[in-house]
């Protein structure tokens, strides 16, 4: 039996500029999610994420009119991501990730985030070992420098090949690479310096 | 393959997006070169490690807001885009329209001019020279009727003025401004009979149950308008624009201007008008405001004058009341006698019920498009104005939480929490509890409560097993 090719996104909202919800509805499953964690990661907020990953998919709706079929829908979303979580940023003048370098005032000693995550010895309990790795991760993502960070989770999150992101951040597809490899290091650093061995 | 060239080819390496040939290479220099080995192997396990984390899942909620916004973008958009009418939104057409709109505002300011002049000369009834003027503001009341849908959200509005002042041609006896007058009631009669409609109906549908039976000089112009089916359109504009003569002999003329625009369907008037209400400001007529109670009913929530950012700027309410004073005082007697019996006419029994539907629709999808340009607490004001109108509307329970929401985001920590609790106590069991309650939890964070955030949270994970993990991890994050 013939398997059958998916529909391309820009054949959805091609349907969704006509009047179908179904298929708006169809790109937002697709593509919820990815958005989600991009400005999730982007922003290392929850609750800001929730309200940005909204107001994405509200710009998409509000300007699917302006939406030509000659550039990719990815594009064009995580363009709007992109600038909205930038943006965001901007306006927040006082950052509120914990840095992996913030001293962490404990009784007669002070150490940092990243100290107690290296100093603290393997838990038995796995879950609790993965809850640690994870929130260092996170937080290693997020202290990320921005442009490195937006060109690592748009490739990971997003799972969007380079000359795209290359559209989004305006920017050479060499310049992205470098990029990412930075990031990759920078990431790497981080989790060594956290006990995690990559 | 010498170093050098190997860092350029890394990210891709790592990625598998290398041609075979380089991929060869690649890994031919990785033997030799343990440096390169190391970072190749250290980064592809950091991207494991990164892989391995569970991705996080936006709230259901926040994906049905968006489905909402969705359907209700493309309710607004399908009238036009269905008829094929995109090529009203070109540059070049509303600049052609505006000035159609114009020429024919112009010519009705003339001729209200010659209708004073001819005023003098036969017999009128005292008080008609300042009353005159007032007649062409009333026949042009189909272009305000045109606005009214676009505020309220019924698209079935708009055609209903146009059509009703087309059912029942007035006699050629009947003066002019008890003409336009009658059509104006009948208009705002079968313009409130859409709302009865539920908002999610399709808006052509409500356009063609309000088009009725067809009108009796149709058959007769059915030609003609085969012949130039453009110029329906147009007439379309007209009406809404001139609306029609002030004297007889004008008036036919504008008459069969009307039936030529009635030739077409009720839905290409309503796209008309609409395009007239991007096209022109508002008239909105305090005169005539004044005279039809439903309509001031219709527009409690004021009608925009339009604004750089499209969304409805409030009219001086104090400008407004002393323009009504006038226009009422400045009133011929017998126009208000005639009026007052028009207005106990029985269409208008069932004005106030469909008024306040109207009205009702409006403030909620102010709110919802003012918070999507991040305009909080113009969206909060909409939502109160709505909460105070119509805090038995079905509707209501979901406002009071979406205001609680609007305040959170706008940063009013102290009324978000307040909103909470009033939209908690009205409806404990609604869709959006949780996710206000996390909000509320949130607001005492913020405001150093943690006590109390605690409580909220501790409700969460009572009463909503599907957040209670969300609602203990912020509780561990406290302080």
């Amino acid at each position: 039996m013939k398997r059958q090719e998916p529909t391309s996104d820009e054949s959805l909202m091609e349907r969704y500029q006509r009047g179908d919800v179904q298929a708006f509805e169809a790109l937002l499953v697709r593509h919820r999610r990815g958005v989600f964690n991009f400005v999730l990661r982007f922003c290392a907020d929850r609750h800001t994420a929730e309200e940005l990953h909204q107001d994405v998919f509200m710009r998409v709706v509000q300007s699917a009119e302006g939406f030509k079929q000659r550039s990719r829908f990815t594009t064009w979303l995580y363009t709007i991501a992109r600038n909205l979580c930038i943006d965001h940023l901007r306006k927040q003048k006082h950052r509120r990730t914990a840095s992996l370098d913030q001293p962490i005032r404990d009784g007669e000693t002070e150490q940092t985030l990243m100290d107690r995550m290296a100093s603290s010895e393997a838990s038995p309990d796995r879950e609790a070992d993965v809850a640690r790795i994870r929130s260092c991760i996170s937080a290693a993502v997020a202290e990320l420098a921005e442009e490195q960070r937006e060109v690592f989770l748009m490739r990971e999150e997003a799972g969007l090949p380079f000359d795209e992101i290359a559209r989004i951040v305006d920017a050479p597809v060499n310049t992205v690479k470098s990029r990412m490899r930075y990031a990759l290091q920078n990431l790497r650093a981080r989790l060594e310096a956290a006990g995690i061995e990559p | 393959m010498d170093c050098k060239q190997a860092e350029e080819y890394l990210v891709d390496y790592l990625y598998g997006e290398l041609a075979e040939p380089e991929r060869e290479a690649f890994e031919h220099h990785l033997r030799a070169c343990p440096a390169h080995a190391r970072e190749v192997a250290q980064l592809l396990r950091t991207l494991e490690l990164f892989r391995a984390q569970p991705q996080d899942e936006p709230s259901p909620q926040s994906s049905s807001r968006i489905l909402q916004a969705a359907r209700e973008q493309v309710q607004l958009a399908v009238p036009a885009r269905g008829l094929g009418l995109r090529w009203l939104w070109s540059p070049a057409a509303i600049a052609a329209i505006s000035c159609l709109v114009l020429v024919a505002v112009g010519l009705y300011g003339y001729r209200s001019f010659q209708q004073d002049q001819e005023s003098v000369l036969f017999e009128v009834p005292a008080g008609a020279e300042r009353a005159a003027p007032a007649a062409p503001r009333e026949q042009a009341r189909p272009l305000t009727a045109a606005h009214e849908p676009e505020q309220s959200g019924f698209p079935g509005l708009a055609a209903a003025p146009a059509r009703a002042g087309l059912e029942e041609p007035a006699p050629a006896s009947r003066p002019p401004v008890r003409r336009a007058a009658k059509a104006k009631t009948e208009a705002a009669g079968k313009g409130r009979a859409a709302p009865a409609k539920s908002p999610t109906d399709k808006p052509l549908a409500g356009v063609k149950e309000l088009a009725g039976p067809p009108l009796d000089r149709e058959s007769a112009l059915a030609e003609s308008a085969k012949r130039a089916p453009g110029a329906a359109r147009i007439g379309a504009t007209r009406i809404g624009a001139a609306g029609g003569a002030a004297d007889d002999r004008d008036a036919k003329k504008d008459l069969a201007v009307r039936e030529e625009g009635a030739r077409d369907e009720g839905d290409m008037r309503a796209a008309a008008g609409e395009l007239e209400s991007r096209v022109a400001e508002p008239d909105l007529r305090p005169e005539d405001e004044a005279l039809d109670r439903s309509a001031e009913r219709r527009f409690a929530v004021p009608p925009p004058a339009a604004t750089a950012d499209g969304i409805a700027a409030e009219p001086p309410p104090a400008r407004e009341k002393a323009e009504q004073k006038a226009a009422v005082a400045s009133e011929p007697s017998r126009a208000r006698k005639k009026r007052s019996a028009l207005k106990a006419a029985p269409t208008f029994d069932a004005a106030p019920e469909t008024a306040v539907r109207v009205d009702a629709a409006d403030s909620p999808e102010r709110a919802r498009a003012l918070l999507a340009r991040k305009q909080y607490l113009q969206a909060a004001s909409e939502l109160r104005r709505f909460l105070a109108r119509h805090p038995h509307d079905p509707r209501a329970a979901t406002v009071r939480y979406e205001l609680a929401r609007v305040l959170f985001l706008a940063g009013r920590c102290r009324e978000a929490i307040a909103a909470a609790r009033q939209a908690l106590r009205a409806a404990p069991g609604h869709a959006l509890a949780a996710e206000t309650l996390l909000d509320q939890a949130s607001c005492h964070v913020k405001l150093g409560e943690f006590e109390p955030a605690i409580q909220v949270y501790r409700r969460v994970e009572r009463d909503f097993p599907g957040r209670a993990a969300e609602a203990r991890r912020a509780i561990e994050r406290l302080p």
